[in-house]
């Protein structure tokens, strides 16, 4: 099977507990399902940008990230939003 | 703050909805009442949705580490928006919210990753992944 490719929409920060648990969780489950998975931390004020919409296609799942206020909350919805309306699958923790 | 702003912004029920879920840490809450900062916290999950297929239980309990609590006066507007409200602790606060007609939508508000080890990965997270990876059926 291929590798799974969840983006993780949030402005990542090594000092934040939450978001080494992002990583780690994904690996988990990544082990328990027999899958490979492959986290990408997106950057909220990357998901403003034109070729958004190139990167959510290139992605199989979305996890909005934990740690507002995010750098660009305008970009996080943006980033949710497209999600939703091109139903990748979504998780917001 | 965020929850105001992105309100107001977004007027259209539909996409007032997605607002819930960035706001969360660590935006203080609008209410009257303690904020939640960290720790273990029980949820009581509605019959029937996502949650509950995924938990297998009716409750379980949870860890945060944010300071947010939905404004109850939104709840009957995220409802009739087409949001199904999840998962409640035991003051009644709104703490999960999901999309019946996407094929995986579900937003909480505490962190599930939190309490995953690899021992027990978190069914949340792992279900999550299962329907990225198009291992899991959509609903009808």
């Amino acid at each position: 099977m291929r590798t799974i490719r969840i983006g993780i929409l949030g402005d990542f920060d090594p000092g934040y507990r939450t978001h080494l648990a992002t990583d780690a969780s994904l690996r988990h489950a990544a082990k328990a399902l027999g899958v490979e998975a492959e986290a990408l931390w997106v950057p909220t004020p990357s998901l403003l940008e034109p070729d958004v919409e190139a990167t959510l296609e290139s992605l199989d799942g979305v996890w909005a990230s934990a740690g507002s206020p995010y750098k660009s909350m305008e970009g996080m919805l943006a980033g949710i939003r497209l999600a939703r309306s091109r139903n990748r699958s979504f998780v917001a923790t | 703050m965020g929850l105001a702003d992105a309100d107001s912004a977004e007027h259209a029920t539909s996409s007032r909805n997605i607002i819930i879920a960035p706001v969360a840490c660590p935006v203080p809450d609008r209410r009257a009442g303690a904020p939640k900062l960290s720790g273990a916290c029980r949820l009581r999950i509605q019959p029937g949705c996502r949650l509950a297929a995924i938990y297998k239980a009716s409750e379980v309990e949870e860890e945060y580490f944010c300071n947010f609590e939905v404004n109850r006066q939104y709840l009957g507007q995220l409802e009739s928006s087409g949001m199904r409200l999840s998962a409640f602790d035991d003051n009644g606060e709104l703490r999960a919210i999901e999309l019946p007609e996407h094929r995986f939508f579900v937003a909480t508000l505490y962190q599930p990753q939190l309490s995953s080890t690899e021992e027990r990965p978190h069914p949340l997270i792992v279900e999550f992944l299962a329907a990225s990876a198009g291992l899991v059926k959509s609903p009808a």
